[in-house]
């Protein structure tokens, strides 16, 4: 990695780390009764931004709301960003950092749109088997952070990211026109010398034919 | 012959009966605010219609009636400043529901009657059948009466001209049958001008007086002095002794010609485009005419009996002038038919076009009918009269079948003036965009970019090679950071071409500025472009009261029948003033806080501020520095309760 890359790198560090210090925590869940259980699903943080470190967030009560605290390891998430699929993760208890029945997998959204989780395992031996997407009904879409950063906006790294191979990709383009360019002007060269030579050489012979023949008649 | 003659002329004269069309009038509506079939979010101070056509004021008018029937409007109906073909009407405070607008012209330039009607709906939509019951405009089939006045008004005239022609300069003598058959022009001519009178009194349905009042009246005025002009000419060419009676036959044609003036000033000729200049072609036209049928008219009359060589003489001297006459005749006809139709698929597919195309096969058949009298029996007039009198005779009956025509295509309107014109067009707001990584341009464009229903239209591109970029989940986020009350939203677009991704919502729900994001969410990855949209100012009827020695005050009906009252002091180039007082449906003074006042862009972008200072409760006053000319300025006052109150208007600096 280059110097400038790692500074420009380090810098957006610093911007979402700030990000993450303003971020203040909202409930924007979505609810839903899935056999015995009532379950709410959402995102740990919201307004949810991207590259600031967050979790899926599950809330698990019993049909009497009552917060069910031994989920185990048997329920995982998947989080699905258009085609793309996250390993399935799992939940762990949000213990001091939540509330009883809430379990978290930790999640940094490093791109703006819609997600969806799609939760599948066991509850207490019940099958499980459920997909949750973002929206203004439900939970948050992650969006850039740059509308809270102040006093400077500052790109995020997938940004910086993708604006270093969009740079790069632009000067090989221009880099290899550029050579391409070098390599006809010097061939044109070569060939502009050629012809001067055998134009010289012509000339040469013309004017020794010439010398030869005006010998010849005086 | 006389029974082919009687025949044709049946024939024809019921021929241009069945074609004659129904009139789609001519002041019809082009556009109007609230749009016919739209939703409007906020309650409208007025409605105001634009026309093809400069509507009389004072004998039109617009009614707004809600779904039960209860009226609306109120005030009477007005012009509209700076734009003569609009007019406009003011309502009362517009509970939500679907309103039906009403309207009747009558034209200012030819005095015909149009009618129409259309709705809208406040914050509802007005249903597909609700649009559709209401949604007319046109006239009936012309009248009888009006076709008849006309046709008897240009018999009358073109006899007039083409009898002042022969008797005045074809020959010597003024035959006495041709001032007798000069008699018969202006008694033709009066009696069409007291049909035509009668006819646009009725549709004007109001007092005689007041019908004199209107631009209506002064133009009948106009056309009733031409004939009295005619008459007195008329009364001397036919009181006075031969000698004095000479020039007035000719005098006789200029008064002709002028009552023929005031008719064209009175046609089609005078609306649209360049009216001077198609006034000219047309009077040209009938002038034409009037010299090659009205002359030969007067030719028959005055050629009866045996051959002789004074009328052969005139038969020469009228054989060359009428082939002028039928290719001035020919060429002002096709340039005027091509103006009023305006493209070629309405040559036959409207009535005015089959009534044009009937009137250019009467013309076509005169003029092969003129062919073989001046080749055939004009060298024979010196021994004989018989054939080109029994041609003549064809020719006549096929000249007032064309003018019957011409008769009816007045009272009908020309596919051009019919057509809608598009509406005016309010530009969208557009932006366009990149986002950080330099992966993606989004061009974002609202329309029509007011706070309430809007067009969401957001093309989507590759940076570098411009392709679109398909297949993509795109959304707009909206918040409005100076009102964090109001929600933020979002809306879904769908694709609609390639790159292109549309949708309809109310997301800018109350005038600001705006933060729209567009997502652009692909399989793999996505980009968010930030935006920022200020809403544009909605058009608002706007009063201006000028009073001498006093500053011009412009007073802007707002929602809620409140109004702000604004005047730049003193209106001159250099430092000014700006007053701006807020005052609440009771008339007293508005608690308007807060006021931003800023010089604004044609298409209503704020500039930077003005300093604005309060004075007292609603009243407030702004440091302008202001250059010669035109000032367009944003006003926005916001309540107590954070409503905020728009208004962009254009002062004049001198």
């Amino acid at each position: 990695m280059s110097k400038f890359r790692a500074r420009l790198l380090a810098a957006a560090g610093i911007a979402a780390v700030s990000v993450m210090g303003m971020a203040t925590p909202a409930f924007a869940h979505e609810p839903r009764e899935v056999g015995p259980f009532h379950v709410e699903v959402g995102w740990k943080n919201e307004p949810t931004y991207t590259n600031v470190q967050n979790a899926v967030d599950f809330f698990l009560n019993d049909a009497n709301d009552k917060p069910i605290t031994d989920l185990g390891d048997t329920l995982k998430v998947e989080v699905i960003f258009g085609s793309q699929k996250s390993d399935p993760m799992p939940f762990e208890a949000a213990g001091d950092a939540g509330t009883p029945g809430e379990y978290l997998a930790t999640l940094t959204p490093t791109r703006p749109g819609v997600y969806m989780f799609h939760l599948t395992g066991t509850i207490h031996g019940q099958a499980f088997d459920q997909t949750f997407t973002s929206s203004d009904k439900t939970f948050d879409s992650p969006k850039d952070a740059t509308e809270v950063e102040f006093p400077v906006k500052d790109p995020t790294n997938a940004e910086l990211a993708t604006k270093l191979d969009r740079t790069s990709t632009r000067l090989n383009a221009v880099n290899a026109s550029a050579a391409k360019a070098a390599k006809k002007a010097k061939d044109d060269a070569s060939m502009l010398a050629i012809i001067g030579i055998v134009v010289g050489a012509v000339g040469l012979v013309v004017g020794g034919i010439g010398m030869a023949r005006g010998r010849r008649t005086t | 012959m006389r029974r082919f003659v009687a025949v044709l002329a049946l024939l024809l004269v019921g021929g241009a009966v069945w074609l004659s069309p129904p009139a789609g009038a001519h002041a019809l509506a082009q556009s109007s605010d609230p749009a016919p079939g739209s939703t409007v979010a906020h309650a409208p101070p007025a409605v105001t219609i634009v026309f093809g056509e400069r509507p009389e004021v004072s004998l039109s008018s617009i009614t707004v009636l809600n779904a039960s029937g209860a009226k609306f409007d109120q005030g009477g109906t007005r012009g509209v400043s700076g734009n003569s073909l609009a007019l406009q009407v003011s309502v009362k405070s517009l509970p939500k529901g679907v309103y039906t607008v009403s309207w009747r012209t009558v034209s200012a330039v030819d005095s015909h009657v149009a009618t129409g009607a259309f709705a809208f709906g406040v914050q509802v939509a007005p249903t597909a059948a609700a649009t559709a019951k209401v949604a007319r405009a046109g006239a009936p089939r012309p009248s009888t009466r009006a076709v008849a006045g006309r046709w008897a008004l240009y018999l009358g005239l073109v006899t007039v001209v083409g009898a002042a022609f022969i008797g005045g300069l074809a020959f010597r003598q003024t035959p006495k049958a041709v001032v007798w058959l000069l008699a018969a022009g202006w008694l033709l001519a009066t009696a069409g001008t007291v049909v035509i009178t009668l006819v646009e009194h009725a549709d004007a349905g109001v007092s005689w007086s007041r019908l004199y009042a209107t631009a209506v009246g002064h133009k009948l005025l106009v056309r009733q002095g031409a004939i009295g002009l005619l008459t007195i000419t008329l009364a001397g060419a036919t009181l006075l002794r031969k000698r004095l009676r000479r020039p007035l036959v000719p005098a006789s044609g200029v008064a002709g010609g002028l009552a023929l003036l005031a008719d064209v000033a009175s046609s089609h000729a005078a609306a649209g485009s360049r009216p001077t200049f198609n006034q000219a072609i047309q009077l040209l036209h009938v002038l034409a005419v009037g010299v090659w049928i009205g002359g030969l008219v007067a030719l028959l009359v005055a050629t009866r009996g045996p051959a002789a060589d004074d009328k052969a003489v005139a038969v020469r001297r009228f054989s060359s002038v009428a082939g002028v006459g039928l290719a001035v005749v020919f060429a002002t006809g096709v340039y005027r038919a091509s103006v009023e139709i305006g493209r070629w698929d309405k040559v036959l597919s409207t009535g005015f076009g089959q009534l044009v195309m009937a009137k250019v096969a009467v013309i076509a058949a005169l003029a092969g009918l003129g062919a073989r009298n001046r080749w055939r029996h004009v060298p024979a007039a010196d021994s004989s009269l018989r054939g080109l009198r029994r041609v003549g005779a064809v020719e006549v009956v096929l000249g007032a079948s064309a003018l019957l025509l011409a008769a009816t295509l007045v009272n009908v309107a020309p596919p051009a003036s019919a057509r809608p014109r598009s509406a005016p067009t309010v530009r969208p707001i557009v932006a366009s965009g990149a986002d950080y990584g330099t992966t993606t341009r989004i061009r974002l464009q609202v329309a029509p970019g007011v706070a309430g229903f809007n067009r969401f239209t957001v093309r989507a591109t590759d940076y570098d090679s411009g392709a679109p970029i398909r297949d993509a989940t795109v959304q707009l986020g909206f918040t409005l950071p100076q009102r964090p009350d109001v929600g933020a939203s979002t809306l879904d677009l769908k694709p609609a071409g390639a790159g292109i991704y549309q949708g309809d919502g109310a997301n800018l729900s109350i005038f600001g500025t705006w933060r729209v994001r567009v997502l652009v969410q692909q399989s793999t990855t996505s980009v968010e472009v930030p935006f920022t949209v200020t809403t544009r100012v909605p058009a608002e009827q706007i009063d201006v009261s000028r009073a001498a020695g006093a500053p011009t005050v412009y007073t802007a009906h707002l929602s809620g029948s409140r109004t702000v009252q604004i005047y730049i002091d003193p209106g001159k180039a250099g430092f000014n003033e700006l007053h701006v007082t807020y005052i609440s449906p009771t008339q007293t003074a508005l608690d308007v806080p807060d006021v931003v006042i800023a010089p604004a862009t044609a298409g209503g972008s704020p500039g930077s501020p003005y300093t604005v200072r309060r004075l007292d409760v609603g009243h407030f006053v702004a440091d302008v520095t202001a250059k010669r000319g035109p000032l367009r300025v944003l006003v926005v006052g916001t309540t107590g309760d954070g409503e905020q109150l728009p208004t962009l208007l254009t002062l004049q600096i001198v």
